[in-house]
């Protein structure tokens, strides 16, 4: 089988690993703290000495903040994700499996879901419980958007359980832990597997825009959305303020849609 | 079985020469060389399995080869006109103007946001230069001529309000409505009912007695009941051609004789 | 055109979305912590908050508070706004036209951009131009929404200074907003356009419109797009009822007067009526911009008008 790895994923691979080594040792790659102040140091340009990416209004260095704020926004999509998937999972194997009022009650929730956006509810919730911080927001976002997965697993695990194959697995007396890991779950995979990387990246800009907002992460934390937010104001002096951010987002986020990309054109 | 009228001028309306046919890709070759006539009032039966290259021959003569596939040799004549090395102009005036096509699935083969009759108004206007009312009249007498019940009503239908003998009646009459020298029939029958199938064969005997017809088809037996010549292909090579009643009874190939066996026909009593 | 059993199904999931959504705010609302002390602001005296308490009825017990906002909602009373007393429905209601006004001139400059773009691809499958759209499609779906905005008042009216980056007033405050919003919702309709597009330049009906010799310009015209377009209604519809309700990042960055820089506000706030009132509203304009959607598809697509009839 020839594999070809276009310089999609390859550049994909690239991020993802550095993504890890952010999240293991934080902005020590970058030699500075995040949160220290260095007020000799205001607005410096990127390529100053010792700032890569320069700093900001209280001289703190960018790529710092940035490295922060990767762990913070991959580490809050990444369970954010993990949360949806699982509640939506259950709940749409659950409803698919044993039917009656779970498939209705899930097709009220899907009704609902799609007339109320999730990012408005979040904005709601989240803005009106008033306590911001990383497990605030990650829970609120998980909570939200995990009826996109129980909504596709419902339709595609249905279409299963009517198949014969996994009837007469059924019918053999198999448990259901062993029907659902040999037979159930291993189906949905490819759809499924997809499904969890776009949802991390709408994770990923879900997140940023609510810190950007100020909604969502505590006051002066370095989170994208935040240092967008701050850097609005020095525009002019200081655009790198608000382009190391933004690239910094797109760069995840493309490589997640290459990723799911691949997937899809994998699995089709 | 053949009704062929033997007084009626014996002129060629197709005529294929070594005709051969290849992948683009890596020349593949699909058809080797090919020969073929139809005379006027002639119905020719091309008979064979999937992958023959029947469909392939088909297509070739309407100048509709799919894209992977090419011409690589031969003539292809229509009316005593070359039409194998025709451009794309000129092909358009052939297409629908003196050859039309009947197509296996009447459901997919019509525009399911357009109705019927709007296809039908658009090649006679386009073959005949008649206006929107005078290609409607047409579309109309057409698809009465067709047999279609409510032939008025059936030409502001939209192809799911119609039966599937019902669309296939308005194909036919579709490739016939500018009166072509050559009909191109591609398995027409076989995605109908049994029933609806015997009357469209019906059908397209009497309509292909004006012209010629070419019709392509895995069914001897249908063949057998409207062709008055069958050809058999196999592999991309005619095996064994002649008249409808030698190739049924009388076959000399054992291809034609398993297609033949495995349709029930010509068991000695 | 519409049967009568679909409607009403329709409009049972209107009212049960409709009071979901108020429950759940409901319930919200009070889990923030006293209303009474939001109402009465910082430095009230005990006594003021226990006035304003019995005076809003926030002393009953939660059923009974439950009952009585969803009866006051029921006779369209949505009290007044926190922040400034007025009618908070009416707060709303003001907003609205301007967030209906982006979504118009988005829509519309999205179709412009996206059909013919969507369609050229779908037929022209090779070529370094394709390539090179297709490449730049990739990139643009990575950016979100905001960021973009962000990206191009750093350009156009921090930077060049071309033009605004507030405010909603005339033409020059609509060119950057509108942008910003069009550039994250055309490229997944011109996916949608390019792939309904490539898929009915293979469908039989083409097939038989070039067998009666059709040009292939008039294939493209007649037989392809009438079909590919209507494929695209859904998605268009999706994207109008994403944009009344979700343009709120935008609306805060422009400080564009819509309701969902309302929402943010009033939320940040705690203005709970007029929380109340804009939720309301999202729900009923996400509604009635479905049923539009499906209107049209109706409309255009002669399969659901016949199928419609039948059931009726």
């Amino acid at each position: 089988m020839r594999r070809s790895l276009s310089p999609a994923i390859v550049g994909a691979g690239v991020v993802g690993l550095f993504c890890l080594a952010v999240m293991i040792f934080g902005d020590a790659l970058s030699g500075h703290d995040h949160r220290a102040i260095d007020l000799s140091m205001r607005l410096a340009a990127p390529l100053a000495p010792g700032h890569l990416l320069g700093t900001d209004e209280l001289g703190r260095d960018v790529l710092a903040r940035l490295l922060n704020g990767m762990r913070w926004s991959v580490g809050s999509a990444l369970c954010a994700t993990l949360i949806a998937f699982s509640i939506g999972t259950t709940f749409g194997l659950a409803a698919a499996h044993k039917g009656a009022w779970l498939g209705g009650a899930l097709k009220l929730l899907t009704t609902f879901t799609q007339s109320f956006p999730s990012f408005v509810m979040a904005v709601t919730v989240i803005a009106l419980l008033g306590d911001s911080g990383f497990w605030a927001v990650t829970l609120t976002l998980g909570l939200v958007t995990w009826p996109v997965f129980s909504r596709v697993v419902y339709a595609e695990a249905s279409s299963l359980f009517q198949r014969e194959y996994v009837q007469a697995a059924e019918m053999t007396g198999m448990s259901v832990a062993r029907l659902y890991a040999h037979h159930v779950l291993p189906a949905l995979v490819p759809t499924l597997s997809v499904l969890v990387v776009f949802h991390f990246a709408e994770m990923i800009v879900a997140e940023s825009a609510l810190s950007f907002l100020g909604i969502g992460a505590p006051l002066g934390a370095a989170t994208w959305g935040a240092m967008l937010s701050e850097g609005r104001a020095f525009m002019l002096q200081a655009p790198w303020l608000t382009l190391g951010p933004a690239f910094a987002m797109v760069i995840i986020i493309v490589a997640a849609h290459s990723v799911g990309q691949h997937l899809r054109n994998l699995t089709r | 079985m053949s009704v062929a009228e033997l007084n009626t001028a014996h002129e060629m309306v197709l005529d294929i020469r070594k005709l051969r046919l290849e992948t683009v890709a890596d020349r593949r070759v699909l058809i080797p060389n090919l020969d073929l006539t139809i005379r006027r009032g002639e119905i020719v039966g091309l008979v064979g399995q999937s992958g023959s290259g029947k469909t392939l021959t088909c297509f070739a003569v309407g100048g509709l080869v799919p894209q992977g596939v090419r011409v690589a040799g031969g003539e292809i004549h229509l009316e005593g006109r070359r039409i194998d090395n025709l451009a794309e102009a000129e092909w358009r005036a052939v297409r629908g103007g003196r050859i039309g096509m009947v197509f296996q699935d009447p459901l997919s083969s019509f525009n399911p946001v357009k109705t019927v009759g709007s296809i039908l108004i658009e090649s006679a206007r386009r073959h005949r230069g008649l206006d929107k009312a005078a290609a409607r009249a047409l579309a109309v007498e057409t698809l009465r001529a067709m047999r279609l019940p409510g032939a008025d009503a059936c030409v502001d239908a939209f192809p799911h309000q119609l039966s599937g003998g019902q669309r296939q009646r308005a194909m036919i009459g579709l490739a016939l409505i500018n009166q072509p020298a050559l009909i191109l029939a591609d398995e027409p029958t076989t995605a109908l009912d049994p029933t609806v199938q015997l009357q469209i064969l019906a059908l397209l005997r009497r309509q292909a007695q004006q012209a010629a017809a070419l019709m392509i088809t895995h069914d001897i037996a249908a063949a057998g009941a409207v062709c008055d010549r069958i050809a058999v292909m196999l592999e991309g090579e005619i095996v064994e051609e002649g008249p409808t009643a030698q190739v049924l009874y009388e076959p000399r190939h054992p291809f034609t004789r398993s297609l033949r066996d495995a349709a029930h026909l010509g068991r000695r009593a | 055109m519409f049967s009568s059993s679909r409607m009403l199904g329709g409009l049972r999931d209107f009212a049960f979305v409709l009071i979901a959504a108020m429950t759940v705010l409901f319930f919200l609302l009070r889990l923030t912590g006293d209303p009474a002390l939001v109402i009465a602001g910082e430095g009230a005296s005990p006594a003021q908050i226990e006035a304003i308490r019995v005076e809003y009825g926030f002393d009953r017990s939660l059923i009974v508070q439950y009952g009585q906002t969803m009866l006051r909602l029921l006779q369209g009373d949505f009290g007044k706004s926190l922040t400034d007393g007025s009618p908070a429905l009416g707060k709303v209601l003001a907003s609205l036209p301007a967030t209906l006004f982006l979504a118009a001139m988005a829509l519309s400059l999205n179709l412009l951009i996206s059909l013919p773009l969507g369609a050229w691809l779908g037929q022209k499958r090779t070529g370094a131009a394709r390539r090179a759209v297709r490449g730049v499609l990739t990139v643009m779906q990575g950016f979100p929404g905001f960021v973009i905005a962000l990206l191009l008042i750093n350009l156009f009216a921090a930077g060049l200074e071309w033009l605004p980056s507030i405010g909603y007033g005339g033409p020059a405050t609509w060119v950057l907003p509108v942008i910003s919003v069009v550039s994250f919702l055309a490229p997944k309709l011109i996916r949608v356009v390019e792939a309904n597009t490539h898929a009915a330049l293979a469908a039989d009906f083409v097939r038989t419109a070039r067998s009666t010799g059709a040009s292939e310009n008039q294939i493209l015209w007649r037989h392809v797009l009438p079909n590919a377009l209507l494929g695209a209604v859904a998605l268009i519809g999706a994207e109008l009822a994403f944009m009344l309700t979700g343009l709120v990042v935008i609306e805060t960055i422009f400080a564009w007067p819509g309701i969902g820089w309302l929402l943010v506000q009033s939320t940040l706030n705690l203005d709970f009526p007029v929380v109340q009132a804009v939720v309301f509203v999202m729900v009923v304009s996400v509604f009635l911009s479905n049923a539009v959607t499906e209107a049209v598809q109706a409309l255009l697509d002669p399969r659901i008008r016949g199928r419609a009839r039948a059931a009726s």
